[in-house]
């Protein structure tokens, strides 16, 4: 007992600061039980990332923390994540400072996201139900973000969304009472002439009502062409910007049934008694279509070369590779690209995308690779490769130069450095004013410093600010982000003032 | 008399020269709006000279019209999705329609109330009263056992709307559900887990029962995981388990259930093979802890079923006998598909079936045997018309056995108010066990004619009771009870006569 004693002593000595505080409902200011609190250490501060549990009450403690500076964040099923000291829902929080056997309490109130509401009615303004209603950013093209059900009132409810502008569409459908066309709010099937609406955290926004077109829905149907080794059912998967839907085909014919116009693809798999599997990849243009040829052949690797700019071969062996597939309905989870010692890998039929992650050795230079006619948005760093096992085997060449530049600094604020200060990076395209590379993020350390390393040549801007979480180029545009040009092989310095919104 | 006659000899003479008429009318909700797309079913009263029978379709206005109608009375009925049925002439909503007289050459507007279901709302909500989101939450009619009705998802303010429910008394429960940390546990509104004390919910017609919250309590989930053996050359099986909360589907050899309360379940599986036509296992179990249930899969027997008919060798030839099966679990039973005339060994799927044999063309099941109804648990009673229980998958070959007779009972009689016949008026037959005061099987009902005459065959020996009235559409035993059915007693190769008073609600 006397020894336990000590040793807590001796533990405490060392490590006796604590962080402790309240979660709490926005709008109501009711504790909320069991969200959960992390506390990240900011570089510099020693230690690792502890987490809690909030009680009944919505009270937290996480104690025996070296003293330092932690970023503390909430989280919780129906809310959205909230860190300590965010001023908006897009800023980011203020890391929380504690010094050694000290201890801080802090409060923290989770927003729900937003919702829209609506209602699918017939020419009666009768409610329809059971309609599926899509949410889409109102972007171009529209991004899907969500989906609802409407009820026997015909009311829907899109929820879990983030602040913003969206669109509702009713997907195609048919019952009883006849057939429909996807149609936007109020009435329209063009995304042009939609009605859109503000979706607000903690909000439950009153948007379009949706009167169906009615009309008849389309259908792709078609054949797997296969030889005669392939026997037994062929899958079929018909990809749209509203996800995938199935068949299996014993004979090779196939059909699709209540579909709404927009671009589709159709990959195949087929079992084979030579090669084992057989795939194949179509891409349709808006149309129905009653002839679709899916051609179907053996599967083969996909050979990855890697060279510096001079020429010599790479060894791919340490690079961290990020692949993800590419669908209509947007990409897929990111996972690491696995090569073999030949540098293959046998990648399905369809689109994908493959990116190096930052490091400091390499940067890509250049990228060759069988495209698809709809060539991919290609802003985020990410590069597409087709893959269609009738035109045969696919090769890929990724240029690497290990030619990286960094970028660091200072922040300050007020004239003195600022500690836990979010930095964020773009690189743009200076023509175009286009992002063209995923947003990079850190946190400066408990002297201000930051830095930014594996840094390909070409014009970024920099944005030291606690008011964006992940700005935008707009944002970033309003925020007067520094400009940095950044050629070969450079150690750059460039220290930063603090932003803050008006 | 004399009186009588004449109206007959009119009657005689009208239908001899009969001219067709129309029918006209509107379609509206209970407040008045036209509802389109509406099919309106024309059916003809038979004796009455009525023959035109059809289905047409409200325009946007609402409107319908049958052209071209033989003179006679009819019963009109009107269907749309998310409406409750209606028929024209009701006094309520779960009224029966009234006939509709089309005179010679007459032309004869109606209009016609349709009623939307009921719906329970209310709030899913922590100790702090904040929503507890994605919260699955569903209606049980309040009968004994409780019957699952419909079931809704909660949104992320906790906020539940359980829809399309019949008037009656309803309680409502939630799901089991683990969030951020803790374990919810099937709970009634208000917030106990006694069916006794949970708060009824009065369900209206058109309406909305509002502020039904319910505070889940927190208790222990278990984690129960599943490895089937699989057979050689067999895809991956389904397994479904069952508890009286709902159901879990999910595909593979090794898998795992969404946290399970504390309970009784039972789990089926199923799974195509390339030389077999399918293994598979079910089984019964109890969760009391996290554990993982070692299910062998084997060979799936075809299920026995034979047939005896009463003085007779085998079934006549040319006889229609559609067996029907449904499947059946802890969540209720399953959708009804027929296994075709008299099958003698179909293949069911591993799990609990349940079989009802149709008797046709004067022959009626006067009994049945199934040795192996003991492995669901309660013992019931078999019942030689209604739906009985068989197990397939569970070790033993499941057989089931008919005895059918070609000397059915039957019933038939008149229906009057007072002394007057009462043409159209429906009839409703149940087959009632009167000790036990239970419905045995499917209400039957049928439809008197222009003179007030009904008749029902095909009925299996035993106590029945019959009512004849337009105040219920679908009449329960309790309604029956009140409404004062008269009993009956069929018997073997003797068709009843039994005249009826038209039950009218004082």
């Amino acid at each position: 007992m006397r020894i336990r004693m000590l040793a807590i002593l001796a533990a405490g000595a060392m490590q006796a600061a604590s962080i402790h505080g309240l979660i709490v409902e926005k709008q109501s200011g009711k504790p909320l039980a069991r969200a959960l609190v992390v506390a990240q250490p900011v570089a510099g501060t020693r230690g690792a990332t502890r987490s809690a549990r909030a009680n009944s009450n919505g009270l937290f403690e996480i104690a025996d923390l070296p003293g330092g500076l932690y970023v503390v964040t909430a989280s919780k099923t129906g809310f959205v994540t909230t860190e300590y000291g965010q001023k908006r829902w897009f800023s980011a929080g203020t890391p929380v400072e504690v010094a050694d056997a000290g201890e801080i309490s802090v409060r923290i109130a989770m927003p729900h996201f937003a919702a829209i509401t609506g209602r699918v009615v017939d020419d009666n303004n009768l409610g329809m139900a059971g309609v599926t209603v899509l949410a889409y950013r109102d972007t171009r093209p529209p991004e899907l973000v969500g989906k609802a059900t409407t009820d026997d009132r015909g009311a829907y409810r899109l929820s879990g969304l983030m602040p913003g502008t969206y669109l509702a569409r009713s997907d195609g459908f048919q019952n009883d009472l006849g057939s429909y066309r996807a149609t936007f709010g109020l009435q329209t099937t063009s995304v042009d002439n939609a009605y859109t609406t503000d979706g607000v955290l903690d909000q439950d926004t009153i948007g379009t009502d949706i009167r169906p077109i009615s009309g008849p829905l389309l259908t792709v149907s078609g054949r797997v062409v296969r030889p005669a080794s392939s026997r037994g059912p062929a899958q079929v998967t018909l990809v749209s910007d509203m996800g995938s839907l199935y068949t299996s085909t014993e004979e090779g014919g196939f059909r699709f049934e209540r579909l709404s116009t927009g671009p589709y693809e159709l990959i195949s798999t087929a079992p084979d008694a030579r090669s084992g599997t057989l795939e194949g990849y179509l891409y349709l243009e808006y149309s129905t279509s009653s002839n679709a040829q899916v051609e179907v052949a053996p599967l083969q690797s996909t050979q990855f070369t890697f060279v510096d700019t001079s020429g010599r071969p790479v060894d791919a062996s340490t690079l961290p590779l990020l692949v993800r597939r590419r669908e209509l309905s947007g990409s897929g989870p990111t996972t690491y690209l696995m090569l073999d010692g030949q540098n293959q890998t046998k990648l399905h039929a369809g689109r994908w995308e493959v990116a190096l992650a930052p490091n400091a050795s390499w940067y890509v230079a250049d990228f060759s690779a069988p495209r698809s006619r709809r060539t991919a948005d290609t802003s985020a760093g990410w590069n597409e490769i087709l893959v269609d096992p009738k035109a045969g085997a696919t090769a890929v060449q990724l240029t690497l130069s290990p030619d990286t530049s960094t970028l660091h600094g200072v922040v300050s604020g007020a004239g003195v450095p600022v500690a836990g200060a979010p930095v964020h990076l773009e690189a743009l395209n200076p023509q175009s004013g286009r992002r063209i590379r995923d947003l990079r993020t850190t946190r400066t350390d408990a002297n201000g410093q930051y830095s930014f390393a594996g840094l390909a040549p070409g014009y970024y801007r920099v944005l030291a600010t606690f008011d964006y979480q992940a700005p935008d180029t707009a944002q970033i545009t309003r925020a007067n982000g520094a400009e940095v040009k950044i050629a070969e092989e450079r150690d750059l310095l460039r220290n930063l003032v603090l932003w803050v919104m008006d | 008399m004399k009186q009588r006659i004449l109206l007959l000899l009119t009657m005689a003479l009208l239908h001899a020269a009969a001219n067709p008429g129309v029918i006209k009318g509107t379609v509206v909700t209970n407040d008045g709006e036209a509802i389109s797309l509406v099919s309106v079913t024309l059916r003809p009263i038979p004796g009455s000279g009525a023959s035109t029978s059809g289905t047409v379709k409200t325009d946007r206005f609402g409107a319908f019209i049958f052209w071209s109608v033989q003179p006679g009375a009819y019963l009109v009925s009107a269907s749309r999705p998310g409406f409750v049925p209606a028929q024209y002439g009701q006094k309520r909503w779960n009224s029966a329609g009234k006939p509709l007289d089309v005179p010679d050459r007459g032309s004869v507007s109606v209009s016609i109330a349709m009623h939307r279901y009921g719906a329970i709302t209310g709030r899913i909500i922590d100790e702090n009263g904040v929503g507890i989101p994605n919260q699955e939450v569903m209606a049980f009619r309040d009968t004994q056992p409780p019957e699952m009705a419909a079931k809704a998802s909660a949104d992320d303010y906790g906020r539940y709307r359980i829809y399309g429910l019949m008037p009656g008394m309803y309680v409502v429960r939630s799901g089991s559900q683990r969030l951020d940390g803790a374990d919810y546990v099937p709970t009634f509104a208000p917030g106990t887990q006694e069916l006794m004390h949970a708060r009824r919910v009065e369900v209206l017609i058109d309406l909305e029962s509002s502020g039904f919250d319910l505070q889940p309590d927190q208790g222990r989930l278990f984690d129960v995981s599943a490895e089937l053996t699989p057979g050689p050359g067999c895809s991956p099986p389904q397994v479904v388990l069952a508890g009286e909360t709902g159901r879990q589907v999910k595909q593979g050899l090794e898998v795992r259930f969404d946290p399970l309360p504390k309970g009784q379940y039972e789990i089926y599986a199923n799974a195509p093979c390339d030389d077999a036509p399918f293994v598979g296992a079910y089984l019964k179990f109890a969760v009391t802890r996290d554990e993982t249930l070692s299910i062998p899969m084997q060979l799936v027997q075809r299920t026995n079923v034979s047939y005896s008919v009463e003085g007779s060798y085998g079934v006549p030839r040319g006889t229609k006998l559609p067996l029907l099966a449904r499947t059946i679990d802890m969540a209720g039973p399953g959708d009804v598909k027929e296994l075709g005339n008299a099958p003698r060994d179909p293949l069911l799927p591993a799990g609990r079936w349940q079989l009802l044999l149709q008797g046709e063309g004067g022959l009626a099941v006067v009994d049945v045997n199934a040795p192996q109804f003991a492995s669901s648990g309660a013992r019931q009673p078999m019942i030689p018309d209604g739906w009985n229980e068989v197990v397939s998958g569970d070790h033993n070959r499941s057989y089931i056995s008919y005895r059918l007779s070609s000397s059915a009972g039957g019933l038939m009689g008149a229906v009057r108010d007072g002394q007057d016949a009462v043409e159209g008026s429906p009839v409703y037959l149940e087959r009632y066990d009167t000790r036990e005061r239970k419905r045995l099987t499917e209400l039957r009902t049928t439809i008197a004619d222009a003179h007030g005459n009904y008749s029902f065959d095909g009925l299996a020996p035993g106590t029945y009771r019959v009512l004849a009235t337009f105040e219920y559409a679908s009449p329960d035993a309790q309604t029956m009870d009140v409404s004062k059915a008269t009993d009956v007693s069929i018997d073997r190769g003797r068709k009843l006569t039994q005249d009826l008073q038209l039950f009218v609600l004082q």
